[in-house]
């Protein structure tokens, strides 16, 4: 079966409907008026229909998220989760920020959970261990806030991030710069023993 | 300007959707970026939840599958509860009777305290009121003496040490059994067999042992570390070792006791697995009177696996015994954190009475020290009170000193201290072996207070606070701290107290 979509620019697309119900708005459509006209989808534009159509084509056997928020995996998980992209995902998603959040948005509008999700977790990486200053840049976001309200956050801020400052003082290039041990005088070598496989 | 495209224009869903990726420390940044952001984080209780867990040092778990649902905003609320408890002690009383008095074995992790007792381990599972839980108790029967145990309630683990000796061979048997039912653990591959130990006698009854994900580590008297994965059955690591602390998966820290005078010690970040290797090393360096002795290292468990069931066999006989608790902060192996500070209570008192026959120092004292890869350090010590025991548990210090008052120090920032009503004097309950309420706190909490220390000083702002615990209370002989408990060990009768914060 095909499906015809209309995006807001009155393009018209034809998708397989195992494509198209990747959408849960047009999975509804379809099960409640069935496929007999083309769909218009009023807030979707052709440039970011076309990338969305592009998405669902790969992601078409995924099997469909599950509806229940809450019973989703802890913060923690999800935090660790966001680094966690497939190559195909990353060079479908690496595109300028204007679009990104244009399919964001039409994710969201056609309730394609993934694909929101991925959108999501993209802004996330973006933020994540950015200063204040940079994400503002970044995301052209004017500060607001007076300089007297600015020292208050300061202050908050320095008792927040006390132990992260004394560990950014000290770093010595991350986990994974190459292992230098510290000079202890007269320190033999660890033993190490070949271990039995 | 984006302001159509970018992510001020977004619906503030997809700003929230987009907040749910990051964790504490991010988004205390985000709060500052603009007055929007702000409103919604402050706003939002999930985002509210991620910050406090982060300032607090938590970890959110997941879900319970079968468990009841509880909103974030209604989590929110309990956590917050949770921490002003800490910071008035207002917890409940209980009592436990034990078998006996000294039970050489024992450990606390997940909420359940264990321990072995004449071929059976007994599992204490403690009340928790943050899932309004209560105390639990079951005891496994085993077939054979237990030489050695330890617990991992995250993965219902429960791992038995049995020494074999069949016609002057021996060998040492790793029995993984589940820990709610005493089943062979469904995802071992098998019992986890070594004939290769040398010196086996020695090593009876001084077995250490932890798990952390799919590793399981052992610490044999001769100082040898080896760890297995108890899903293969396979021997991923042969160190040695004098203690260890699982830091993360895969990641262990191993003390270094330096035979120079210069510095103290040191501690080697191990990975573990196929090459193991070393990948960072603190150097602890201690005020120069400590110096011309090496000090003794205990070593004890702090993330998934958290708090002791013994000190790490060591041995001590020329060495000080400082009781050294560490905490590794801000390191997590897997979000490859940039570097590892390590956090050291220590409790000196012995070796103020050795610096006393030297006429240098005798009031025993307590101190906190983080230390970070270049020798950051920061100290800060409490000398009054004469401490007994101290234990410590990620950034919470506890300890009893000579006239039965148990303190709590909290180096999380921020830390508003709650000050108990005085108004209500109502006499303090005669703890018998039951349940004390906590409303005897008026008589009990007498000092609470806030350090001075700012960030930008030489220390961590610190909170205190400081109860009297009810009588009678005999000398303990041991302090196991964790999330939600202060457990008390009595040392002349088989009692066992449970505070429960």
């Amino acid at each position: 079966m095909i499906v015809s979509l209309v995006s807001s620019d009155g393009k018209l697309y034809q998708v397989d409907e195992a494509v198209a119900r990747r959408s849960g708005v047009i999975y509804t459509v379809l099960e409640d008026i069935g496929n007999q006209k083309p769909i218009p989808l009023l807030n979707v534009p052709s440039h970011v229909l076309k990338q969305v159509i592009e998405y669902c084509e790969y992601h078409r056997t995924d099997p469909l998220p599950q509806d229940a928020e809450w019973s989703g995996p802890a913060r923690a998980e999800l935090v660790r989760r966001k680094a966690v992209v497939s190559d195909w995902d990353k060079k479908f998603i690496d595109c300028d920020q204007t679009l990104l959040f244009e399919i964001i948005q039409a994710a969201s509008y056609l309730d394609i959970k993934p694909l929101l999700d991925l959108g999501c977790k993209t802004v996330a990486n973006m933020m994540t261990g950015k200063s204040v200053e940079d994400i503002r840049a970044l995301f052209h976001i004017e500060n607001d806030f007076t300089p007297e309200e600015e020292t208050a956050m300061q202050v908050e801020r320095s008792e927040f991030e006390s132990l992260y400052n004394i560990m950014i003082k000290s770093m010595a290039g991350g986990v994974n710069a190459p292992v230098t041990s510290l000079p202890i005088p007269g320190k033999a070598r660890r033993r190490l023993r070949a271990p039995h496989y | 300007m984006h302001e159509i495209g970018g992510l001020v224009g977004q619906p503030v869903e997809i700003l929230l959707n987009v907040f749910k990726y990051l964790d504490g420390r991010d988004l205390a940044r985000c709060m500052r970026v603009s007055k929007t952001w702000k409103y919604y984080i402050d706003e939002s209780s999930a985002t509210q939840y991620a910050i406090r867990l982060t300032k607090h040092g938590y970890k959110d778990s997941p879900r319970a599958q079968d468990g009841p649902y509880s909103s974030t905003a209604s989590r929110l609320k309990a956590f917050e509860d949770h921490i002003k408890r800490w910071g008035s002690l207002d917890w409940i009383e209980e009592r436990i009777r034990l078998p006996e008095k000294s039970l050489p074995w024992k450990e606390l992790a997940g909420g359940i305290l264990a321990f072995s007792h004449c071929k059976s381990i007994t599992c204490i599972k403690l009340p928790s009121r943050i899932c309004q839980s209560p105390l639990r108790t079951w005891t496994h029967k085993s077939d054979f003496e237990i030489l050695s145990f330890t617990i991992d309630p995250s993965q219902d683990l429960l791992v038995l040490v049995e020494i074999l000796d069949s016609n002057g061979k021996i060998s040492l048997d790793m029995h993984l059994r589940t820990l709610s039912g005493n089943t062979q653990h469904p995802r071992a591959s098998g019992i986890l067999s070594s004939q290769d130990l040398l010196d086996i006698d020695n090593m009876r009854n001084k077995f250490y042992l932890r798990v952390m994900g799919d590793a399981v580590a052992l610490l044999g008297k001769d100082a040898r570390l080896l760890i297995w994965n108890w899903l293969t059955g396979e021997l991923i690591c042969d160190l040695e070792a004098s203690g260890f602390v699982w830091i993360g998966p895969r990641t262990i820290l191993l003390p270094w006791n330096s035979h120079d005078t210069s510095v103290c010690g040191a501690l080697e970040l191990y990975e573990v697995g196929q090459a193991t290797r070393l990948r960072k090393t603190v150097v602890l360096e201690l005020p120069l009177y400590y110096s011309p002795k090496r000090l003794g290292f205990f070593l004890y468990d702090v993330h998934a696996n958290p708090t002791p069931s013994g000190c790490v066999p060591f041995d001590s006989s020329d060495l000080w015994n400082i009781h050294v608790s560490i905490c590794a902060l801000d390191y997590d192996p897997a979000e490859n954190s940039p570097d590892l500070v390590v956090s050291v209570a220590m409790l000196e008192q012995y070796a103020h009475e050795y610096l006393h026959r030297d006429h240098v120092e005798s009031t025993p004292s307590i101190s906190w020290t983080d230390w970070g890869p270049h020798n950051t350090c920061l100290i800060h010590r409490f000398a009054r009170d004469h401490p007994r025991w101290c234990e410590t548990r990620g950034s919470r210090f506890a300890w009893l000193d000579t006239s039965k008052n148990l303190s709590v120090v909290d180096f999380t920032p921020n830390l508003i201290a709650v000050r108990p009503d005085l108004s209500q004097s109502q006499s303090p309950t005669l703890g018998s072996v039951g349940k004390t309420e906590s409303n005897d706190r008026s008589a009990s909490v007498i000092e609470s207070y806030e350090s001075p220390v700012h960030p930008k000083g030489t220390g961590r702002p610190y909170h205190e606070v400081k109860r009297k615990l009810a009588p009678p209370l005999s000398e303990p002989s041991h302090i196991f701290v964790d999330e939600e408990h202060i457990l008390l060990f009595a040392a002349d009768e088989p009692v066992l107290i449970v505070l429960t914060l």
